[in-house]
């Protein structure tokens, strides 16, 4: 079922055209990687979604209702993560998820019980300081506390990841796994190894517009190219095979570097014989032989250039 | 209304634990006890200077003293620290950016400006009675035999005038950006109030009035109708302003 579907929208800030006619939609229970450079429009996209910002054009539908500017009453629906979540320095944890609790009508025992539950999934169950003190990490551990706190069926994150350490990365990224099966996520990002770490969806945005979009997997076969990757000892034996190389028929084109050679061809399995062959028949020792796959970065680089 | 509670006590929570009305409670007690002790010492300290024999008459200090030092203190001082400490109240929580969390949890616009009006009404509502208080506690040790007049009256138009200059806080607020940009909307705004006063027909109906003729209201048999003019005025530019300022905030980019 789809439960978040953007149809056409368009978004300008002064002459400058962010996002221009972008349509996607996102399936229940799925993390959906929503990618692009920084300031393609990831987060304007977002702020419009969560009705914060006025879209000028388009139409966003979340759980089947219409989201309305200023008024937001699909955001019940949702639980926000900003990319930089900010809180009132002068409270305690336990009283932020209480005012956010009261705010959406959670009865005192549900506050009580589902802070204690999520302080605990986001690892903040001892912590009883004041959050003016909190790091980075912490405050986007408390930003993730506060964005379950109603149970929402979409978690929508602004690169939850982008400014944490490896440590920090890591159990962000936990933590979306683990919630998987109660809410669809969706985040914004651009680091692409958080994203095939836990993504099954993706749209890519460029130039204000949706430029791919799909299962992982699946686009990266489509995208695959038939490339071979071979590493030598030196330069000198990667030179000499680059000669012998060179007429061999079904080979499209060699990239040389400085020990290595990346080789583009027809078809991988019967050029891939012959190119062994032909080498080991040089005499040269081949250090790596590698059938590339092809990457979310490669298909990244693709779109964005 | 669930949010406008819960965020009156996140408002409540705020100005205790950011000592905002540790400041206006202390402020406001010292300059209620300022006014009848100035009142009183002002002859002794005049005495005390050596004046190279100019002769000076200063007639007895009296109750009305104390209170033309209470309307100095508070009408002008007390007012612009009531500005600076809720000049950023609303315009804090954008440039942090700390109301999206809470507008995304459901949380209507138009709570956070009423609760955050009616906090900073009940604080400044508390520092004038401290203030009130004080000096009526030590006027009537100090003065015991003197009466005043309309007492009640022209602490009430400093009151109303008070809360006219938050609701003015609260529309600029969501007008411009930043703490500074929304203290200088005020000044302007208060600014241009006063060079229209210079006007005699506008005064009665000037918002002005409330917090200037506080010590005239205070004599036997005044004449209220200006003051019942200006206050007419002055509570429907509240009820606008703050009606605009729910109006404006509605379209507030976040």
């Amino acid at each position: 079922m789809e439960i978040l579907k953007v149809e056409n929208l368009s978004k300008s800030f002064g002459t400058h055209k962010v996002i221009d006619g972008l349509s996607f939609s996102v399936d229940e229970h799925t993390i959906y990687g929503f990618l692009g450079q920084n300031g393609s429009g990831k987060t304007t996209t977002m702020k419009m979604i969560l009705g914060l910002l006025k879209a000028d054009s388009g139409t966003i539908t979340v759980c089947g209702e219409k989201v309305t500017y200023g008024e937001t009453k699909t955001n019940k629906y949702i639980g926000f993560l900003p990319d930089v979540p900010e809180f009132y320095g002068y409270m305690k944890p336990k009283e932020y998820l209480k005012l956010c609790g009261e705010i959406t009508g959670l009865s005192k025992v549900a506050i009580k019980q589902k802070s204690e539950e999520l302080l605990k999934l986001v690892g903040l169950t001892d912590v009883n300081r004041r959050i003016g003190g909190f790091s980075r990490g912490m405050k986007q551990r408390l930003g993730i506390a506060q964005a379950l706190l109603n149970e929402p069926r979409i978690l929508i994150c602004d690169e939850p990841t982008s400014a944490l350490d490896p440590v920090g990365r890591k159990d962000i990224l936990d933590i979306l796994l683990s919630i998987k099966d109660k809410t669809t996520v969706i985040f914004s990002t651009h680091i692409l190894t958080d994203v095939e770490r836990v993504c099954e969806n993706i749209g890519m945005i460029n130039d204000g517009k949706l430029a791919i979009s799909g299962n992982i997997n699946e686009l990266k076969e489509v995208n695959r190219h038939d490339i071979i990757y071979i590493e030598f000892e030196n330069e000198n034996d990667r030179k000499l095979a680059c000669t012998c190389l060179e007429k061999l028929e079904g080979i499209k084109e060699i990239t040389s570097e400085k020990n290595s050679l990346t080789i583009k061809v027809n078809d991988v399995k019967k050029t891939g014989k012959s190119i062994i062959h032909k080498i080991d028949g040089e005499q040269i020792y081949i250090l790596k032989y590698e059938i590339l796959e092809p990457t979310l970065e490669s298909i990244f680089m693709e779109v964005v250039q | 209304m669930r949010g406008y509670v819960a965020f009156v006590k996140k408002e409540f929570m705020e100005n205790t634990r950011t000592f905002k009305l540790l400041i206006l409670f202390a402020v406001f007690f010292i300059f209620g006890m300022m006014g009848p002790i100035m009142a009183k010492l002002t002859p002794e300290i005049m005495k005390s200077v050596d004046m190279q024999g100019m002769q000076f008459t200063i007639p007895e200090p009296t109750a009305l003293d104390a209170y033309i030092q209470f309307f100095k203190n508070n009408g002008f001082m007390g007012l612009v620290i009531l500005i600076l400490i809720f000049g950023g109240t609303l315009t804090k929580e954008y440039t942090k950016g700390t109301l999206i969390n809470v507008l995304t949890k459901g949380l209507p616009r138009k709570a956070v400006i009423f609760a955050k009006y009616t906090v900073a009404s009940i604080l400044w509502t508390l520092s004038l009675l401290i203030s009130l208080l004080t000096t009526y506690g030590y006027t009537v040790y100090l003065f015991p035999n003197d009466k005043v007049y309309n007492l009640i009256q022209s602490v009430g138009c400093l009151w109303i005038f008070g809360l006219f200059l938050l609701a003015v806080i609260m529309f600029c607020s969501t007008i411009v950006n930043s703490s500074s940009s929304c203290l200088l909307l005020v000044t302007i705004i208060v600014g241009a109030l006063l060079i229209i006063n210079i006007v005699p027909a506008v005064q009665p109906y000037n918002p002005m009035l409330l917090a200037s003729d506080n010590v005239s209201i205070m004599v036997q048999n005044y004449d209220f109708s200006d003051v019942i003019k200006s206050l007419s005025v002055t509570i429907a530019a509240i009820v606008g302003l703050i009606a605009a300022a729910v109006l404006m905030f509605n379209k507030k980019k976040m």
